[in-house]
């Protein structure tokens, strides 16, 4: 956690008739955070942005940013957030300066500086020289970054982000993913919602995971992970293994669990990366020959495994997230 | 405020970058305007052709002696109607017949002894029947009346030869009185011309409420600048749902702007675009076909901001309620186009059965086109167009309130 709570989800309930969309959610994200809510399409993430939004009252609960109820304090609340929605919510027939102007006198930006102003968001998402282009002679990508820009124009306390990467090429995310990083730099509380974990995994200091309205664990990666007791898992093959290494091992503290099948060998371990190297030499001076070392780590879907029982690429599109992870480590 | 007047003016250049927009708010409006306005021309006022219409008139004539033929020759020959006779000895009860089953709209009929009672200098009279829904009777009347009128100036003035001529130099032998007479009926039948006298009729109040307002411009150009600001204000609505769709509309409920005034600047940029519309129709309308507006700008004005006012709020009901633009669109097309119909944009409601004419009260067109008709046809004032702008006032809070309770930016 980094400073002063900034939104304060209590008791958060949204129903559409028997429906229920959001199921007592709570959560509090703190200025300067990344936070993101992770879950599959329907799991409330969305509703839960509209209700902060002002976009749809709650039905019960109360919801907060900058100590401003989203409910009473409706237009004083909506002045200190950006909002991102997943579509492009811009006029195709307008300018990028111009969709930029019309947003910036919405939020009450003054005159004198709205140019400045405008002319400082089009560099921070490197579109300056199309500043005059219009928006629907704009590719995708092009797009979503201004659409970006109109969620930051008035230089809000939170920027609400909605699966802003959605249905978009793997180089084009990563440019939002690292805009979205460099903006958190500059002291910019992000709320992020995405279905897509290597996402959640690669930008938020910590994880809210929804599914079915209710929101399940929160916490950093390394939190959320510890929490359902998932370990790290070394798989070794090599020649000249024998019952001594395997003794040698389970007698190690950090070491959950030690199988043994001919040349193959997995460990269990709450220690991630420490214990590799002292594996590695245990054997060498045992005389064992090495041929390979596979290192699994837990990550966020091994948690939602975990909690929900069911995977969440599973409840995604699968190619879209093997994309993503090229786009994220590539 | 200031930002009402922002989302009305982003709008209105939105609209403006439009390539079609002048086509469907000026082009065809006026387009229109000259169709129907040459189409009904020639049925009173407000300009048209110079080819007189010919309106058809049955008679039958069951006159004995010369002076029905002649009456009917001087009728056709005045150039306005067409003679539809029928013979035979119950001409008199099948003219009847025909105008009470409504196949005619009128029908004269000369009595067996016309001829004997002119002779004989006495009064007759002669049966005109009409129908009371038709216009053509109030058009075929005054023409019978106009040549009546110079047939009894043709006799009148032989008398008064041949009284002359008996004053000076005593009773003219009979081939003398004759010649007279007919010498000085001639020459009122050479020289006959529309008398050099008028009354100018100064127009005070309400005349009944059945009378036929004029036709030609003076109805097309009131009735499609209603039509088309009607017909463009509810494709209008087309926006709305676009806006939900691509959602603007939510985007701009989450910034420091409240719904009321979201609200306000929907109703705000359609009611500006609709009075533009309006007013360069009517000005076409005074300045290039001669159409007078009557003596009552005041009421105009409040006329055309009401109806305004009530389309405005129709087309934002309309794009509250629609799912789709595909179904904003045919509701609009098939709301606006009923409403013109019913309302008497295409035909004057006073021609039309009473059925009709209370049904065409159900909907703004009606009360608008009324008021048109009363401050162009009839030159009534203020307290005139009062009533129907105090309807079509009603009928814009009725929809600006239901335009109200169903806005919605999702």
């Amino acid at each position: 956690m980094r400073g002063e709570p900034i939104i304060e989800v209590d008791g958060l309930v949204k129903r559409y008739g028997q429906l229920v969309a959001v199921d007592a959610v709570s959560f509090v994200v703190n200025e300067g955070e990344i936070f993101g809510l992770l879950g599959p399409n329907g799991a409330g993430k969305t509703t839960t942005i509209s209700v902060l939004s002002c976009l749809t009252p709650p039905t019960a609960g109360t919801a907060k940013i900058a100590g401003l109820d989203v409910t009473r304090n409706s237009l004083a609340a909506r002045s200190k957030i950006g909002v991102v929605p997943q579509e492009i919510a811009l006029y195709p027939t307008l300018t990028a300066r111009d969709n930029l102007v019309f947003w910036g006198r919405m939020y009450g930006v003054p005159e004198r500086t709205l140019a400045e102003r405008i002319d400082e968001l089009l560099s921070v998402v490197q579109l300056a020289e199309r500043a005059g282009g219009r928006i629907d002679t704009f590719s995708g990508g092009m797009k979503r970054r201004i659409n970006i820009a109109a969620g930051l124009i008035h230089r809000p306390d939170v920027l609400f982000l909605d699966e802003p990467t959605v249905g978009i090429d793997p180089q084009t995310r990563r440019s939002i993913l690292d805009l979205v990083k460099d903006l958190n730099a500059s002291g910019l509380t992000v709320l992020y919602t995405t279905h897509y974990l290597e996402e959640a995994e690669f930008l938020c200091d910590r994880v809210g995971i929804m599914d079915e309205g209710k929101m399940l664990a929160i916490g950093t990666r390394a939190e959320l992970t510890t929490s359902i007791g998932a370990t790290t898992s070394i798989d070794v093959r090599a020649d000249g293994l024998d019952d001594s290494i395997v003794d040698w091992l389970s007698s190690l503290e950090q070491v959950t669990d030690v199988a043994r099948d001919g040349d193959d060998l997995t460990i269990n371990t709450t220690a991630e990366a420490n214990l590799l190297p002292v594996i590695v030499e245990r054997l060498a001076a045992g005389g064992a020959k090495v041929h390979s070392v596979d290192v699994k780590v837990p990550n966020l879907e091994s948690v939602f495994l975990h909690l929900t029982g069911k995977s969440l690429r599973d409840e995604g599109d699968q190619d879209a997230a093997a994309t993503k992870t090229n786009a994220l480590h590539g | 405020m200031k930002k009402i007047l922002v989302i009305i003016a982003h709008n209105l250049r939105l609209i403006a970058a439009d390539r079609s927009t002048l086509f469907w708010l000026l082009a065809m409006p006026i387009a229109f305007t000259f169709v129907l306005g040459l189409a009904f021309s020639g049925g009173g006022g407000g300009g048209g052709s110079t080819d007189p219409v010919r309106y058809g008139l049955t008679v039958a004539n069951l006159d004995r002696g010369p002076q029905g033929e002649a009456l009917l020759a001087a009728i056709e020959a005045a150039g306005k109607i067409d003679l539809l006779p029928i013979d035979g000895a119950d001409a008199g009860d099948t003219a009847l017949e025909l105008v009470q089953k409504g196949d005619r709209s009128a029908a004269l009929v000369i009595p067996p002894d016309y001829s004997e009672r002119l002779a004989r200098r006495e009064r007759v009279t002669l049966t005109f029947h009409r129908n009371p829904e038709r216009m053509n009777p109030y058009v075929t009347r005054q023409a019978i009346d106009e040549v009546l009128t110079r047939l009894r100036a043709e006799g009148t003035a032989g008398i008064g030869a041949r009284t002359a001529y008996a004053e000076l130099r005593g009773e003219p032998p009979p081939e003398l009185a004759e010649r007279l007479s007919s010498r000085a009926s001639a020459y009122v039948a050479e020289n006959w011309d529309p008398p050099s006298v008028t009354v100018a009729a100064e127009r005070l109040g309400r005349t009944a409420g059945s009378d036929v307002p004029s036709m030609g411009f003076n109805h097309s150009s009131p009735a499609m600048a209603l039509m088309y600001v009607l017909l463009n204000g509810l494709m209008m609505s087309i926006a709305l749902v676009d806006e939900r769709r691509e959602r603007t509309l939510a985007r701009l409920f989450t910034t420091p702007v409240a719904r009321s005034s979201i609200i306000v600047a929907n109703l705000g940029w359609r009611f500006v675009i609709g009075m533009l519309q309006m007013w360069i129709l009517i000005a076409f309308g005074g300045l290039a076909l001669g159409v007078d507006w009557g003596d009552s700008p005041v009421g105009l004005v409040l006329v055309t901001v009401t109806y305004v006012a009530a389309v405005a709020g129709l087309s934002v009901l309309l794009g509250s309620i629609s799912r789709s633009s595909r179904q904003a669109q045919s509701a609009a097309l098939v709301l606006s186009l009923t409403m013109c119909a019913l309302g008497g944009l295409w035909w004057p409601l006073e021609i039309t059965p009473k059925l009709y004419q209370a049904a065409g009260h159900a909907v703004p067109t009606g009360w608008a086109m009324d008021a048109m008709h009363n401050l162009v046809s009839r030159g009534y004032s203020l307290a005139g167009v009062a009533p129907q702008a105090l309807v079509l006032a009603l009928f814009a809070i009725g929809f600006t309130v239901a335009a109200t309770l169903t806005f919605r930016h999702e």
